[in-house]
């Protein structure tokens, strides 16, 4: 499905180079659900944008079914790939309706043209999508996506970049700015989405426990390197201390920051 | 006032709310601080006068006025996305260069259209009398246009523009090219500009390359206006707000003619009129709170004292 080959990526190049992506090879089968995990600064969010096209690698190809989409730039990819974003506020158009975004988003798989963004036979569509959520906006269709809420833009925004099913969705800590209660909410309805429509996906997340909970298979970055990848069924054995001592094992130094810490415990 | 007065300003106000429909565009939906408008305005004008003044039929240089405009845009457009200059800086090369390609298509700096045909004065052929034909005219290219906007801006196409306006990191993750969108944009406000400065032109009889200076600013003085004093939250009403801005603005400024400013003070009292627009919430919170807090805390003790009283506590 997605396959990543001897991926280099390297930010400021010159005296202060960063160097975010270092030969990464990844395989992923499709309707596999894998989670990323890492410290900060160990490659996770380069990994997605590189997946999504934002920019290109250094070096490396990037095949989706087979296809060579590694210079293929981030709208062209739009088509197949769905994202969600750490921040609510980026999935979204604030000053416009609810109804109107879920119409950009429909647009991605098909294409845009003169028609009428909305009408009434998508406004039931839409109705009927956003009654899932369980949050009450179906009835708020034409309120601006500005008056919602962190977690309820969230699920807008998951449920968007679930239109039109996608081969991919990247998800890129999209519970790490949500209240726990509300986190819960959002990963309960990504693995309802996930289920129904037989996604595959790219989760980055820094709670440890998540990432062993859900999807199949767990990938840890660090410093730009893929130094854990483990598959079901050997991960339903691991816990989160395995996971920490594994990671300890591997790099042979604790390198893990407090952030990785606080969410395991 | 009479009706002679109030009409030379709506029509005014309508001919320019086009041009302030083409700021809106750029300003507002597509986010897009738009300096090239003071040079596409004068060039509209321009394309129609050389054209009228060498024969060619009214409408068509009309049309090809909104050509040229659409141009002028696109230059903007792609100045900003492809070669990376910043969007301001992008509006005013545009813009100064546009001073020479108007002063090259007029041939010298003011272009007469005396005794020459207009679509004006086609039309006032056309219904058979002069009365009002501009009024009528104008009346209905800017609901047209403002109609067209409406229509376009909640097209698939449409909300995808206004997307870009709003947040084009997303947008650009639903799969559109940000840049396109940008181009395409501009093209079409700068296209509204021209079309308004052909009319312009057309109706006051002349082109002039200075005609453009401050076009921008009456623009946004027109948004602005319409905004503060109808609080749009729809297109709909968004679109409304700048003819009926365009229309006040042109009423202010004959107000101020009529209190005793020159012609020549219309540029400062532009400005001074989209600086008070612009500042009219700060100002309100300013003047407009520490009475309200002063009536409140009046209340306030007010309150305290009946009910002291009430208890028979002292105060």
């Amino acid at each position: 499905m997605l396959r990543m080959v001897g991926l280099y990526k390297t930010f400021n190049l010159g005296v202060n180079s960063i160097c975010a992506l270092k030969d990464i090879n990844l395989h992923v089968k499709p309707k596999d659900f894998i989670t990323i995990i890492g410290s900060n600064g160990a490659g996770k969010s380069t990994l997605l944008s590189i997946a999504a096209g934002v920019y290109p690698p250094d070096e490396g190809t990037i095949y989706i079914d087979g296809t060579d989409v590694t210079r293929l730039p981030e709208h062209l990819r739009a088509s197949f790939v769905g994202r969600v974003f750490q921040d609510p506020l980026q999935g979204t158009a604030a000053s416009m309706t609810i109804e109107e975004n879920l119409a950009l988003a429909e647009c991605r798989c098909k294409g845009r043209t003169l028609g009428i963004g909305v009408n009434r036979k998508k406004r039931e569509q839409y109705r009927e999508l956003l009654s899932l959520l369980g949050l009450g906006l179906e009835d708020r269709l034409s309120d601006p996506v500005g008056l919602l809420s962190g977690g309820q833009r969230q699920s807008l925004t998951l449920l968007m970049a679930s239109l039109g099913q996608p081969k991919l969705l990247l998800l890129d800590e999209h519970t790490a700015s949500l209240d726990p209660r509300t986190a819960e909410q959002v990963l309960e309805l990504t693995q309802t989405i996930v289920h129904k429509h037989g996604l595959t996906v790219l989760m980055v997340t820094h709670n440890l426990s998540h990432a062993l909970k859900m999807g199949n298979r767990t990938i840890m970055l660090d410093k730009g390197e893929i130094i854990l990848d483990i598959c079901e069924p050997e991960r339903g054995e691991l816990t989160v201390d395995d996971l920490l001592g594994r990671f300890a094992q591997a790099r042979g130094e604790r390198l893990l920051d407090d952030r990785l810490l606080l969410a395991a415990r | 006032m009479s009706f002679s007065v109030i009409s030379g300003s709506i029509e005014q106000g309508l001919v320019f709310a086009i041009m302030a429909l083409g700021v809106y565009f750029s300003s507002r939906v597509l986010n897009f601080p738009d300096l090239t408008v003071d040079g596409s305005f004068p060039l509209g004008a321009a394309v129609t006068a050389a054209l009228i003044t060498r024969g060619c039929a009214p409408w068509l240089a009309t049309l090809m006025a909104l050509g040229a405009g659409l141009l002028a845009g696109a230059s903007t457009g792609l100045l900003n996305t492809k070669l990376r200059i910043s969007g301001m800086l992008a509006g005013i090369l545009t813009m100064t260069g546009l001073y020479s390609v108007n002063l090259r298509v007029m041939g010298r700096s003011n272009l007469p259209l005396l005794r020459q045909p207009t679509i004006l004065t086609r039309l006032a052929e056309y219904i058979g009398s002069d009365l009002q034909v501009a009024l009528i005219a104008f009346v209905v290219i800017s609901l047209a246009v403002k109609l067209f906007l409406d229509w376009f801006l909640h097209t698939e196409v449409g909300l995808a523009i206004r997307a870009t306006g709003d947040n084009p990191q997303m947008i650009r993750s639903q799969g559109v090219d940000t840049d396109a969108v940008k181009v395409l944009g501009l093209s079409m406000a700068n296209a509204l500009v021209a079309f308004s400065g052909s009319l312009v032109a057309q109706h006051q009889g002349f082109a002039d390359v200075g005609m453009g200076i401050g076009t921008i600013v009456v623009g946004l003085a027109s948004v602005i206006i319409g905004e503060v004093l109808l609080r749009p939250r729809t297109v709909f009403w968004a679109t409304t707000s700048v003819l009926f801005g365009s229309v006040v603005y042109r009423v202010a400024v004959f107000l101020a003619l009529r209190m005793g400013f020159a012609p020549t003070d219309l540029k400062i009292v532009t400005a001074a009129l989209v600086v008070l627009a612009l500042s009219a919430p700060v100002l309100k919170e300013n003047l407009a709170l520490p009475a309200v807090q002063g009536l409140k805390s009046l209340a306030g003790k007010r309150e305290a004292v009946r009910t002291s009283v009430k208890d028979g506590r002292p105060l």
